[in-house]
């Protein structure tokens, strides 16, 4: 298929209406003309050059999640300053996972290099800002309307071309993929916007990303992602999601939202420690108000600072709750996290109560070991 | 004082034809022949002595020479364990091996497959199991299973590997290649342990056929595997990273650095 895309490049030479090129999509395998000039007329008889097959049917289909951000925008929300600053500083910079080793065909020699102390202040500084860019989050955003808008109508235009719909899009260089035109004139003579499916298509003819297929991954699928989660394969899943869709398609949004679902029941959170995702992945529980794994696994550890961190989001971006408004003191983690649980998480589950508990009595135990080391010392001194 | 024999060691001492299978592979040291006598019930070597011209040696010799096939140099080899059997128990007895003749010779460690040895069809499960299995273990030990196999090449360069090993579900050659040689060796999209051997770790590529020196045949079926289990996430591999401009997906105050949201 993609040997057949590739001569078409190569066989069309000029531009057509102000540089749009245009593509048939067809139902049936058909033949397709290249377009000479604007004033050539077409006849389906006189079609020469190459078949193009309509694209295949696996009947696979992407799989399905009802969790994704279709009715209030979490676009303000997500880009929210404060906000931003508790995701990065949950997410972490691990060096030895950010900047591991990638087999992605670069392969070069390691360097050793000599520093002076200002040299290496001014490398690490350089790490920082280059470890900051890979650990950029994907986009959070709304989910693009299924309805696709009608521009025009032109009755004229009926019957011109009986089995095909054309499709021009906008090839200029510089232009973003989901800032693209790509509009289709349908044989009813009216003209619309592509949906999601040609989008899809046409970016992917026009500008082939690496990564992206051009059909429906397995991976993707109900019948395997399962299996691929269950062996705890979850920033494999998403970079590969963040390659193959864009983040406002319902696609993407649901296989990303599985993938939350499966990791939060396992609670194995620490698997997108320091890498893009994690952000992104708390935003999404925080969202949906599925807090109570992320409490009861923390907690549990002891760790009541990143739990303290995690109310506050929550306070923030549901700012007219209950527990927004009953929050006095933000900066005692422990009432904060007292807060939460006395209002969000007596009825929904016991066991972040216990873990709280829990929690509560290994600070007391850590406190009274650093007492008691304390007046060792003290005594000594 | 050395034994002086015209045996190559590359193909085992075969037994006498009523001697059931699987045959052991004999691996004797020069000087000590006789430890192979232990192993070996039928063919009774005598202690220091310098004959080895019994009926079953003059068979391998004249098979030999019909084969035409150079010998290799000596080489000090241990003795080994009935390997053969082992592998039985892994598929289950489910092929059927053809009496007074091995199916594969054990030979050095690594099986190699004779010339117009009819290649079994491994079910890609029985493939999975052998590859975890002691038989597989023992012959190949930790390494890839195309380490250890050096190519018969006429000159000192070549690009490109035999076009195939197998010809009409017959092994057509003499020194097969390395996933040819071994008929439990089945080349599958699920046969993720095999695959990862021939995938670069640093390059996440697959190998050239110059490095692992498998025909083209074998190097096709391997590309084809390897592209659908990186489909379906069996092999997990490191993936481009997308960037992402922000310019593109929200407006410009909300990109402001102390932009805050305040719910209305």
């Amino acid at each position: 298929m993609a040997l057949l895309e590739r001569t078409f490049f190569s066989l069309t030479s000029k531009l057509n209406f102000k540089g749009m090129r245009h593509i048939l999509i067809p139902d049936t395998p058909t033949i397709v003309i290249p377009v000479r000039g604007a004033k050539q007329k077409y006849h389906p008889d006189s079609f020469i050059g190459f078949r193009v097959e309509p694209r295949e049917n696996h009947n696979r289909q992407y799989v399905s999640h009802p969790l994704i951000y279709k009715d209030a925008d979490p676009a303000p929300r997500f880009m929210d300053a404060r906000v931003r600053a508790i995701l990065k500083d949950l997410t972490g910079c691990d060096h030895s996972k950010v900047f591991r080793h990638r087999a992605l065909l670069s392969i070069s020699a390691p360097e050793i290099v000599f520093f002076t102390d200002e040299q290496l202040k001014i490398a690490q500084n350089d790490a920082k800002i280059k470890a900051d860019k890979l650990l950029s989050m994907p986009p959070v955003v709304k989910v693009r309307a299924e309805e696709v808008q009608d521009i025009s109508f032109d009755p004229a235009l009926q019957g011109i071309m009986p089995n095909f719909k054309i499709v021009f899009t906008d090839i200029s260089l510089g232009i973003p993929d989901n800032k693209r035109i790509i509009v289709v004139r349908e044989n009813s003579g009216k003209l619309r916007h592509a949906n999601g499916a040609e989008r899809q298509r046409m970016n992917e003819i026009y500008n082939p990303r690496k990564g992206r297929k051009h059909y429906v991954s397995e991976l993707f699928t109900a019948k395997c992602l399962p299996d691929v989660l269950a062996r705890g394969q979850y920033e494999f899943v998403l970079d590969r999601a963040c390659l193959q869709f864009e983040p406002d398609e319902p696609e993407y949004q649901s296989v990303v939202a599985y993938v939350y679902e499966a990791l939060d029941k396992k609670q194995h959170y620490d698997s997108l420690l320091s890498t893009r995702h994690y952000g992104p992945m708390l935003f999404f529980l925080v969202w949906h108000k599925c807090l109570n794994n992320f409490l009861e696994h923390h907690l549990m550890a002891g760790r009541l600072d990143v739990a303290s961190q995690v109310v506050k989001l929550y306070c923030l971006l549901h700012q007219k709750s209950d527990v927004a408004k009953a929050m006095t003191d933000f900066r005692d983690p422990m009432h904060v996290v007292q807060t939460f649980v006395s209002l969000e998480c007596m009825d929904t589950s016991a066991r972040v109560q216990l873990a709280l508990k829990q929690c509560k009595e290994l600070l007391r135990s850590q406190q009274q070991v650093e007492q008691n080391v304390a007046a060792a010392l003290g005594q000594s001194s | 004082m050395a034994f002086v024999t015209r045996i190559s060691w590359r193909l085992p001492i075969r037994l006498s034809s009523d001697c059931k299978l699987p045959p052991v592979l004999h691996r004797a040291h020069s000087k000590n022949l006789h430890s192979c006598s232990s192993s070996c019930s039928s063919v009774e070597l005598p202690n220091q002595t310098q004959v080895i011209r019994t009926p079953h040696v003059q068979l391998v010799t004249r098979q030999l020479n019909f084969q035409g096939r150079r010998l290799q140099s000596l080489r000090l080899i241990s003795s080994s364990t009935c390997l053969r059997q082992e592998s039985d128990e892994e598929n289950g007895g489910e092929e059927e091996k053809p009496e007074g003749r091995p199916v594969l010779d054990l030979v050095d460690g690594v099986r190699l497959a004779v010339r117009n040895h009819k290649v079994l069809e491994i079910p890609v499960d029985v493939s999975i199991r052998y590859m975890k299995s002691e038989a597989y273990k023992s012959t190949y030990g930790d390494e890839p299973v195309w380490k250890k196999y050096r190519r018969n090449n006429p000159g000192q360069y070549f690009d490109l590997t035999r076009p195939a090993c197998i010809l009409g579900g017959v092994l057509a050659r003499a020194s097969a290649c390395p996933i040819c040689r071994d008929d439990y060796l089945v080349v599958d999209y699920r046969n993720v342990e095999l695959l990862k051997q021939f995938i670069s770790p640093q390059s996440g590529q697959q190998y050239f056929m110059k490095k692992t020196c498998v025909c083209q045949r074998a190097f096709r079926y391997l590309e084809v595997a390897i592209e659908r289990a990186k489909d379906m996430g069996l092999l997990v591999h490191d993936v481009p990273i997308r960037r992402y401009d922000y310019r593109n997906f929200y407006p410009p105050e909300l990109l402001q650095s102390n932009y805050t949201y305040v719910e209305q």
